[in-house]
C-alpha cells in the first residue's frame, strides 16, 4: 500500500480506499457503542432515582431484590420505578383509589424482556399493601372473569397474558402484551422466585373459612376494606359468591360478613346498614326465611338480607329473589360458629 | 477524500465520543445518562493502563484487553492513536493550530523541528513503569530464597557469564546488553539471598498522573464539565480540582510555545507507542526522487519528526500533513523506509535509562516510609465502597476519577496529599460535601472503575444480603460522636438528626435518654394556676420550651416524675394536664430538657456518612466518620468480631 | 537500473523482515494478553495464602498425661516432672526440630515472675538437645519491643548459652491464618516463620493472675503467637483463648508454678505479688494443666470461663484428678 502526496489535490486510489475503510470503521464503532448502551450498567439497574428522600424510605425494593437474580432468559429492560401513596396515580391513574382505600403503601414496577428477543417484554408490579388481607382485597376486587386457577400461592390466578398473586403483604401483577410460552414461563419463574423470597404467609385468611362451602363459587372470595356496597359503615367486609341451581341456570347471590368487636357493635352496623338501605329507597319485605334473619329489603331490585350472629354481622347482597337470598343466608348462619369466631 | 480529511474526521469523532462519555457518566436510564454507554472504552484502549496494571497485578483486567487492539494496530501501522484517536492530542493539535496559524513558514518550521528534549517522555515512561515493577522485581528477588538450590545455580552461572563477558572485552550491541543482564542477575541473586525484597522494593501505579487519557478524563470531568452545572439540579464540588486544572491548563498553554508540547515531550503513552513502532511494515517517509528542499512538509508536522531530513519514525504521529503539503509528491506512507534515511532510535542513553529506572523503582519504597500504607495509615482516607485495601488499591488506581464523576451524591472527591504522594487524585469520601452520604442502594463507583481498584459490587454484597448474609454489609468506616460538640451531649439542646437519618435497619445510632437541668433551670415558683406556673428569676424566651422536649420536675417529686411543658411565656410555663398534687408558691422546681444523646453501635455502623452530612453542627461536624472498621482492611477492625 | 532493482530488493527484504518481526511482536503481545486476562477482577479480601500450624501433639497412649512435682529448684522439678511422664525421650527424638514457646511478653526481669524463667528455658533446651533434637528455637511475639524483652528477661542469654536459637519476630515472620469455624481468628497474622520445618512444640508458661481473663496459664500463652493489633481480642478474651487452644496443639506444656503471681497480673511489678507455691506441672492436656494451675491462684476451674469452654470443646478435661496425675516431690 502506498499513500503518496499528490501535486494536485487529488487523492490516489489507495488513499481513497484507505480513507473510506477508516470511515467505515468509525461508523462501525459508533454503531457498536449505540448497541452497547442498551445493556444497562448494573449501577443503573440497582436504583431508579437516587435522591436523599428515596434513600430514607424503602431501603430495598421488592422488585429490586427480584431483579438481583433473574430467572434465566430474562433481563431487565428498564430500571425500577417507585411510587408512594402521593404519586401512585401517576402510574395507575384512576385505579389508585382502589389501592389507596385498601391501605396501599408502596409500588415498585419494572419491565423485563426476554434476552433472546428484546421486543418481547412484560411489566412486573409489586404492590406493598401492608398486610396479607389487604393484598388479598385488591386481588379479589380485580379478579378477571376469565381467571384460571394457579397455585403459586393460596391466592393467585392467571389469565392468558397475565399473572396475579398475593404473597405475604405483597400483591403482584405480571402483565405482558406478547404471551409467548417463553415469556409466560419466565414470568412464572419470576413469581416462584418472588414467593420464595417473600413467604406467602398463612395458608388461608381465617375469616374466609367462615363461608360454608356448599355452592360456593371457587375463587370468588373477596375482601372490601372500606365502603363495601357503597355504605361507609362497613370495614373489612369479606364476600363470597354462591351459585344456587335453579332449573337449567344458576342463580348467583353474594354472601358477606364482617367481624366486629362485640355483639353490640355488630348490631349497630346491621341497624345502620338497614337504615341506609331504607332511606335510599329500599323497601322492607316479609320474612322469607327464619325470623333471626330479619326482614329482607328490596334495594334497587336486589334483595338484601342482613343479620348478626354474636359479633359477626353478615348477610346476602343483591340476590335476584327473596327465596335464594334466604337460602344462602340460612346456609351462612348455620355455618357460623356459635359464640365468638 | 484526502487522508488528512479522514484524520480530522477521526479526531473529531473520538473527541466527540470521549466528551459524550464524560457527559453521560451519571447514574440514570435516560439517553443522556449512563445506561449502558461504554464510558471507559478509551481508557480500555489505552495500552499504558493495561501495561501498568499488568506490571502491578500480573493480570489484565476484563475490558483492558481492548488495549491489545491498539497495540496490534500500532505495531502494524505506527502511532495512529496519537494522531487519529487520542482526544487530548486532538485538543493540543487544535490549540497549537490556533496559536500558529498566522505564523510565517520559517517560524512554523522552527516550531516543528525535532528537539533532543523529545527523549524526555521516554524517561518518564521508564520511571513510571519502573515504579510499577517493584512488586515484580521483589518476586524475582524472592526466588533465590524460596528455591535456594536453583538460586545458587543461577548465581554461579551468572557470575561465570559476567566474568567471561568481561574477559572477552565485548563491544556494543547484543553482547553488551547480555553482559549487563548477567551482571544484574548476579547482583539480584546475591541481594535475594541476603535481603528481604519487600523492604527494598514495592510497586505503585503512578501512570495515571501523566497518561493522557486518564488525565484528560479527570480534567474534563472535574473541571470543564462543572461549567455546565447550571443545567444540573445541584452544583458539584471537587476539592482538589485546582491542582487538576493547573496541570491541564498548563499543558494546553504550552502549545502556544511549541505545538503539541505535551505529546512531544511529556506523554508517556506516546513514548510507549514510540517503542512499539520499531518494526512497522508501513511508515511515512520520502520517496526516491526530486525533493526541492522547500520544507513545506515541516510546516504542520505534528510529531516534530523531521520528515524533510532523517525522519524519526518513533515520533511520527501519522498526521499525514506532510503528504498533503508536499507539492512534489515526495512524501509517502508505504512499505519502504524514507529515502532520506531514518533515525533508528529515540536516543535513550544507558545513563538516562538507569537514572529513570532506578528513580522510579526507588521512589516507591522511599514514599512508603511515611507508613501511610501500614502503621501510619490515615483514618481520614475513607475509600469508596468496594475499594481494595490500600496497597492493592494504589496498584490499580489510575486516577481517572470516573468514580468521582459518577457518584450521585458528590461525596467521592479526588485526594490531594491525604493518602500520601502516591494517593494524589485518588478517590476518597468527604461527607461534608455533596448532597448526602454514601447512598445505601448505590453501586455506581465500582461499576465504572476501569481497573477494579474499586471492585464492581452487587447490591447483595454491599448490603450483606443473599449469599453475603454472613459477611454482613460492606463498611466504609465508623461514625464517632464528638461529645464535646454534639448538641444533646454538650449543649443541652435536643437534637437527634443523626439517628433519624441513619439508613440501616436496625439503626446504628441509638439513643441514651437523659434529663438535664437547663441553664438557669433551677427556679422558684411565684404563682400557681391549674395548668401553669409563674416562675421568678431570669426571663424565659417565649415559646422555646414548648417543643415537647422540656419538663418541669418538682423538688420533692418522686423519681422520674416530670411534667411536660406545652408552652411558655417570659415568666410562665404551661402544661397539658393539671398537677396531681399541685405545688405551692415558693417551691423550687427544675426546668429540664429531655436529651436524646446519640451513641453509635459499631457493630451496625457502615460508615455511610449520612449522619455526618445531616449533622446541624455544620462546621466541624459533631458526628464524624473515620475509616476504622472498614471492611476492605481487616487490620483496621474496631471490634473483635470483624 | 540494476541499482534501482537492488534497492527494490533490499527494500522488499527489509519490509519482509520488519513484517516478520512485527508479527512476532503481535503474537507475543496477544499471547501475554490472553494468558493473563482476568475477567473476574480481585476478590473481596486479598488475603492471599493462609497458613496453619501443624498438629504437634503425640498420639493418644496409656502413658501418664499429667505430672505435678513440688520443689523449689526449677531445674530439679522439671526433670522430675518429665521423668514422671516417661522422660524427655517420650517427647523428643533424634532429629526433631523443637520450638520452645516461652512467655517473653514484657521486658521485665525474671525475678518479677511475669515471664518464663531463663533457668527453665535453658534446662528445657539442654534436655531437648540431649535427647537428640537437631535444633531448638525459642520464640514469642512480645508485647513490648522484642529485642529488649528477650534481653532483659535473661531468656536470650540463657537460651543461647544452652544452645538454642532465639527467633525474634519480624514483619515478615507473620502470615495470615484462619481457624475453621472461628469468629475471631479469621485472616489474622500468625507467627509462622520460626515453625518452618519444626516437628515438636513445647509451651513454657508461668502461673499468673490476669486482670482480664482471671488467669494466664498454658493456653493463654499461645496469645504470643498472634500478630497484628491483637489487643482487639481482649474484648472477648475467653473466646480467643478457646480459639488459640484449638489453633495450637503442642507436644507438651510445662506450667511453672514455682513463683506464682497471685495479684496484679499479668505485669505484676512488686515482689509482694509473688508467692512461692513451688510447683512444676508437665502435661499433654493443657486444659487439665490450667485447671490445676487455677488452684495455685486460689481460684477454681469453674470460675475461669475459658477452662469451661475449652473442656466443652473437647480439647481436654477440667477434672485433672481424673487423669491420675503423677505427684512427686524433690528437694
Amino acid at each position: 500500500m502506498h499513500l503518496m502526496s499528490q501535486p494536485s489535490h487529488q487523492p490516489g486510489r489507495a488513499e481513497q480506499f484507505v480513507g473510506f475503510s477508516i470511515l467505515l470503521c468509525l461508523a462501525g464503532i459508533a454503531a457498536g457503542v449505540w448497541l452497547r448502551q442498551f445493556s444497562f450498567n448494573p449501577a443503573v439497574l440497582a436504583v431508579a432515582t437516587i435522591s436523599p428522600a428515596a434513600a430514607k424510605t424503602v431501603s430495598t425494593s421488592p422488585a429490586g431484590e427480584a431483579s438481583a437474580a433473574l430467572p434465566p432468559g430474562l433481563a431487565a429492560l428498564s430500571s425500577p420505578e417507585n411510587f408512594g401513596p402521593d404519586d401512585v396515580y401517576n402510574k395507575i391513574d384512576g385505579k389508585a383509589d382502589l389501592y389507596l382505600t385498601a391501605g396501599f403503601v408502596h409500588l415498585t414496577c419494572q419491565r423485563f424482556a426476554l434476552t433472546a428477543t428484546n421486543d418481547v417484554w412484560m411489566e412486573w408490579f409489586v404492590y406493598d399493601m401492608g398486610t396479607l388481607p389487604q393484598a388479598f382485597s385488591v386481588l379479589s376486587l380485580q379478579r378477571r372473569a376469565e381467571a384460571q386457577p394457579w397455585d403459586v400461592t393460596p391466592y393467585a390466578y392467571q389469565t392468558q397474558n397475565a399473572l396475579y398473586f398475593v404473597s405475604g403483604r405483597f400483591y403482584v401483577e405480571a402483565v405482558t402484551a406478547m404471551p409467548l410460552p417463553a415469556m409466560l414461563a419466565g414470568m412464572k419463574a419470576m413469581a416462584q422466585q418472588f414467593v420464595a423470597a417473600h413467604p406467602p404467609g398463612p395458608a388461608e385468611i381465617p375469616e374466609l373459612k367462615l363461608f360454608p362451602s356448599a355452592n360456593l363459587e371457587a375463587g370468588s372470595q373477596g375482601l372490601q376494606v372500606a365502603d363495601a356496597f357503597g355504605f361507609d359503615g362497613f370495614t373489612n367486609v369479606f364476600t363470597a359468591k354462591y351459585q344456587l341451581p335453579a332449573g337449567a341456570t344458576n342463580v348467583e347471590a353474594l354472601a358477606f360478613l364482617e367481624i366486629t368487636k362485640t355483639a353490640g357493635d355488630a348490631a349497630k352496623v346491621r341497624d345502620a346498614y338497614r337504615s341506609f338501605l331504607l332511606s335510599n329507597g329500599g323497601q322492607e319485605l316479609e320474612s322469607a326465611g327464619a325470623a333471626a334473619l330479619g326482614k329482607p329489603i328490596n334495594f334497587m331490585d336486589g334483595i338484601e338480607i342482613i343479620f348478626t350472629a354474636d359479633n359477626v354481622v353478615a348477610g346476602v347482597h343483591a340476590a335476584p329473589d327473596a327465596a335464594s337470598a334466604a337460602k344462602v343466608a340460612q346456609q351462612l348462619v348455620d355455618g357460623l360458629p356459635k359464640g365468638k369466631p | 477524500m484526502k487522508i488528512v480529511t479522514v484524520r480530522r474526521i477521526a479526531q473529531i469523532f473520538f473527541f466527540g465520543l470521549f466528551a459524550w462519555f464524560c457527559v453521560v457518566t451519571t447514574v440514570g436510564d435516560r439517553w443522556w445518562q449512563l445506561r449502558g454507554w461504554p464510558v471507559n472504552w478509551l481508557l480500555q484502549l489505552d495500552p499504558l493502563v493495561a501495561l501498568g496494571t499488568l506490571l502491578t497485578t500480573r493480570t489484565i483486567y476484563a475490558g483492558l484487553l481492548w488495549a491489545l487492539v491498539t497495540v496490534v494496530l500500532t505495531i502494524l501501522l505506527g502511532r495512529f492513536f496519537c494522531g487519529w484517536v487520542c482526544p487530548f492530542g486532538a485538543l493540543h493539535q487544535f490549540i497549537g493550530w490556533l496559536g500558529n496559524r498566522r505564523k510565517k513558514h520559517a517560524e512554523r518550521v522552527a516550531a516543528n523541528q525535532y528537539r533532543s528534549g523529545q527523549v524526555i517522555k521516554y524517561y518518564i515512561l521508564i520511571a513510571l513503569l519502573a515504579s510499577a515493577s517493584g512488586g515484580l522485581l521483589a518476586e524475582v528477588l524472592r526466588w533465590p530464597r524460596e528455591k535456594p538450590a536453583a538460586g545458587l545455580v543461577v548465581l554461579v552461572a551468572s557470575l561465570i557469564l559476567t566474568l567471561w563477558f568481561a574477559m572477552q572485552k565485548v563491544v556494543n550491541g547484543w553482547k553488551q546488553a547480555a553482559e549487563w543482564f548477567a551482571g544484574l542477575l548476579f547482583i539480584g541473586t546475591v541481594l535475594g539471598f541476603l535481603v528481604q525484597p519487600e523492604a527494598l522494593v514495592a510497586s505503585s501505579l503512578q501512570i495515571g498522573l501523566l497518561d493522557p487519557i486518564p488525565l484528560f478524563q479527570r480534567s474534563l470531568n472535574l473541571v470543564i464539565l462543572t461549567a455546565f452545572d447550571g443545567l444540573a439540579t445541584a452544583s458539584r464540588f471537587y476539592l482538589a480540582a485546582w491542582s487538576i486544572a493547573a496541570v491541564f491548563f498548563a499543558a494546553l498553554l504550552l502549545n502556544w510555545w511549541i505545538p503539541r508540547f505535551y505529546c512531544r515531550f511529556i506523554c508517556p503513552l506516546g513514548a510507549l507507542f514510540g517503542v512499539l513502532v520499531r518494526w512497522t511494515p508501513w511508515r511515512v517517509g520520502k520517496r526516491q526522487g526530486e525533493c526541492r528542499g522547500c520544507e513545506l512538509c515541516e510546516n504542520n508536522c505534528e510529531g516534530a519528526c523531521d520528515p524533510f531530513g532523517k525522519i524519526h519514525p518513533h515520533e511520527c504521529l501519522l498526521c499525514m500533513n506532510c503528504l498533503r503539503a508536499c507539492r512534489q509528491a515526495q512524501m509517502t506512507y508505504g512499505p519502504n523506509r524514507s529515502a532520506a534515511g531514518e533515525e533508528p532510535s529515540p536516543g535513550i542513553t544507558r545513563r538516562g535509562f538507569l537514572t529513570a529506572a532506578v528513580s522510579g523503582l526507588a521512589a516507591v519504597p522511599a514514599v512508603r516510609l511515611a507508613g501511610l500504607t501500614s502503621q501510619n495509615w490515615n483514618p481520614g482516607v475513607i475509600r469508596p465502597p468496594g475499594a481494595l485495601a490500600e496497597e492493592d488499591f494504589l496498584q490499580r488506581c489510575i486516577k481517572c476519577d470516573q468514580c468521582v464523576r459518577v457518584c450521585p451524591t458528590n461525596v467521592i472527591q479526588p485526594a490531594t496529599l491525604e493518602a500520601g504522594l502516591e494517593g494524589l487524585w485518588t478517590p476518597l469520601l468527604n461527607y461534608r460535601v455533596g448532597t448526602s452520604g454514601c447512598q445505601l442502594n448505590c453501586i455506581a463507583c465500582g461499576n465504572v472503575c476501569p481497573t477494579a481498584a474499586i471492585r464492581p459490587l452487587t447490591l447483595d454484597e454491599k448490603l450483606g444480603r443473599g449469599s453475603f448474609a454472613d459477611h454482613g454489609p460492606l463498611r466504609l468506616g465508623t461514625a464517632f460522636v464528638d461529645r464535646d460538640r454534639c448538641l444533646p451531649w454538650a449543649m443541652n439542646k435536643p437534637c437527634i438528626v443523626c439517628q433519624e437519618n441513619c439508613p440501616v435497619s436496625p439503626k446504628a445510632i441509638y439513643i441514651r435518654e437523659e434529663f438535664q437541668v437547663i441553664h438557669d433551670g433551677e427556679r422558684t415558683i411565684s404563682a400557681v394556676a391549674a395548668d401553669r406556673l409563674t416562675l421568678d428569676g431570669a426571663v424565659l424566651r417565649p415559646g422555646t420550651l414548648g417543643t415537647g422536649d422540656y419538663f418541669v420536675r418538682l423538688e420533692n417529686a418522686a423519681a422520674g416524675e416530670r411534667h411536660l411543658i406545652t408552652d411558655n411565656s417570659a415568666q410562665e410555663v404551661e402544661f397539658a394536664a393539671p398537677f396531681a398534687t399541685a405545688p405551692s408558691a415558693g417551691d423550687r422546681i427544675f426546668l429540664e430538657a429531655r436529651l436524646q444523646q446519640p451513641c453509635v453501635d459499631p457493630a451496625q455502623c457502615i460508615g455511610c456518612g449520612i449522619c455526618e452530612h445531616e449533622c446541624p453542627v455544620s462546621g466541624l461536624r459533631a458526628i464524624r466518620v473515620s475509616a476504622e472498621n472498614e471492611s476492605r482492611n481487616p487490620r483496621h477492625s474496631l471490634t473483635a468480631r470483624s | 537500473m540494476s541499482q534501482a532493482n537492488d534497492f527494490n530488493q533490499l527494500a522488499r527484504r527489509d519490509f519482509l523482515v520488519r513484517t516478520a518481526k512485527a508479527g512476532a511482536a503481535i503474537v507475543t503481545a496477544g499471547g501475554v494478553g490472553f494468558c493473563l486476562h482476568d475477567r473476574q477482577g480481585p476478590a473481596a479480601n486479598l488475603a492471599g495464602k493462609t497458613v496453619s500450624l501443624p498438629d504437634f501433639s503425640l498420639p493418644a497412649s496409656t502413658a501418664p498425661k499429667l505430672s505435678i512435682v513440688t520443689g523449689a529448684d526449677r531445674v530439679k522439678t522439671v526433670n522430675r516432672a518429665l521423668a514422671a511422664l516417661g522422660g524427655i525421650e517420650r517427647f523428643i527424638q533424634s532429629g526433631d526440630r523443637v520450638v520452645l514457646k516461652v512467655n517473653a511478653a514484657f521486658a521485665s526481669p525474671a525475678a518479677l515472675g511475669a515471664t518464663s524463667h531463663p533457668d527453665l528455658v535453658a534446662e528445657m533446651t539442654r534436655l531437648c538437645l540431649r535427647a537428640g533434637a537437631a535444633s531448638v528455637i525459642v520464640t514469642d511475639n512480645p508485647i513490648n519491643d522484642p529485642q529488649s524483652c528477650f534481653a532483659l528477661t535473661g531468656i536470650a542469654r540463657a537460651a543461647e548459652a544452652a544452645g538454642a536459637k532465639i527467633a525474634l519476630p519480624m514483619a515478615s515472620s507473620f502470615q495470615p491464618t484462619t481457624l475453621a469455624g472461628a469468629t475471631l481468628i479469621k485472616d489474622w497474622p500468625l507467627l509462622i516463620e520460626p515453625f518452618k520445618g519444626v516437628t515438636k512444640l513445647i509451651g513454657l508458661a508461668p502461673v499468673k493472675d490476669h486482670h482480664r481473663s482471671g488467669a494466664s496459664l498454658t493456653m493463654k500463652n499461645w496469645y504470643g503467637l498472634l500478630g497484628g493489633r491483637r489487643n482487639v481480642f481482649h474484648q472477648d478474651i475467653h473466646t480467643i483463648i478457646l480459639e488459640l487452644a484449638r489453633l495450637v496443639r503442642p507436644t507438651l506444656v510445662i506450667l511453672d508454678g514455682t513463683m506464682t503471681m497471685m495479684t496484679n497480673g499479668p505485669t505484676g511489678g512488686s515482689l509482694d505479688d509473688l508467692k512461692p507455691t513451688n510447683m512444676m506441672i508437665a502435661s499433654t492436656d493443657a486444659v487439665a494443666a490450667d485447671a490445676f494451675g487455677a488452684t495455685l491462684l486460689g481460684k477454681t476451674a469453674a470460675s475461669l470461663p475459658f477452662i469451661g469452654k475449652t473442656a466443652a470443646a473437647g480439647l481436654g478435661t477440667a477434672d485433672f484428678e481424673s487423669l491420675n496425675p503423677v505427684r512427686d516431690h524433690v528437694d
